[in-house]
């Protein structure tokens, strides 16, 4: 705690990587919805 | 993109953030994590780490656009034009990032978020040109004229892009570093970064490149999805 009271410039980069953590399992769940709905239709283009 | 460049990504990017914001800036460095004092920017130069990676795409992505717009006008093939839309789109919020980045950091260097400096003006009339296209799409119904208009439009609005990104802002006098008067800073990346400094800016710019080309081919199958449903709701 003494150390990050005296090197604020690691509490910024704390809360970045936790800012880049948030976006990139919001953006990887995206892309594993997309490729959900991508094969629904796929199947739904098959059946017709 | 698969897993393994995913993961590459996730990692490479907090190095990234980590060098970016914690590796010291010293008069003369002699540790390999040590970044050279940049006169007229100081601790200040570190934001050249993340703010010139954004600017760099929204003009990679402007160019992608005009690339799929031209394929688009040989072809005549609309997943074309969903490309370059998506190009548009994910550039447009790097170009909106940019600007937000350099005020933030003009408050801090210059003394308010906006001065009508030559490169805020020029980046600040590209946004412009670039907002216009949406509303030029979304003001057409028909999907050929839409796309073709689109696609003309812009190849156009790229041909302004190196004007007012490279060009405009070097000629000119300005605050920005690398402005016709500049005098301390001048050209960092060419005069003043050392070899340490110069590979963690690539190495930004490869992470932030990574993570575009994710969300334009995120965007671009999203987009098809959409035309997908929509088609299938006319059918029906």
């Amino acid at each position: 705690m003494e150390f990050l009271s005296q090197n604020s410039i690691y509490i910024v980069f704390i809360i970045t990587v936790v800012i880049w953590i948030g976006i990139f399992f919001l953006v990887n769940n995206i892309n594993k919805r997309i490729k959900s709905v991508e094969s629904i239709l796929k199947e739904g283009k098959n059946e017709e | 993109m698969n897993n393994y460049i995913k993961s590459f990504l996730f990692i490479l990017m907090i190095f990234v953030f980590y060098a970016g914001l914690t590796f010291p800036i010293v008069e003369k460095p002699q540790f390999w994590y040590e970044f050279p004092f940049i006169p007229g920017l100081g601790e200040l130069a570190k934001i050249i780490f993340f703010h010139v990676p954004t600017a760099w795409l929204a003009s990679i992505a402007f160019l992608l656009s005009m690339i799929y717009g031209i394929s688009y006008l040989r072809t005549k093939d609309l997943k074309n034009d969903a490309k370059s839309l998506a190009s548009l789109e994910i550039g447009f919020v790097f170009a909106i990032l940019a600007t937000v980045t350099g005020s933030i950091w003009a408050k801090f260097n210059w003394g308010s978020f906006w001065n009508w400096d030559p490169r805020e003006t020029s980046f600040f009339i590209l946004l412009l040109i670039y907002g216009s296209l949406f509303a030029l799409r979304s003001a057409i119904e028909q999907e050929e004229k839409r796309a073709n208009l689109s696609a003309v439009y812009s190849i156009f609005a790229f041909l302004t892009v190196p004007f007012f990104t490279f060009i405009m802002p070097r000629i000119m006098d300005g605050l920005h570093p690398g402005s016709a008067d500049d005098t301390t800073s001048g050209p960092i990346v060419e005069f003043h970064m050392n070899g340490n400094m110069l590979f963690i800016f690539f190495l930004s710019l490869l992470s932030f490149t990574i993570l575009f080309y994710w969300l334009w081919n995120l965007n671009y199958r999203a987009i098809i999805i959409k035309e997908k449903l929509k088609n299938r709701e006319t059918i029906l």
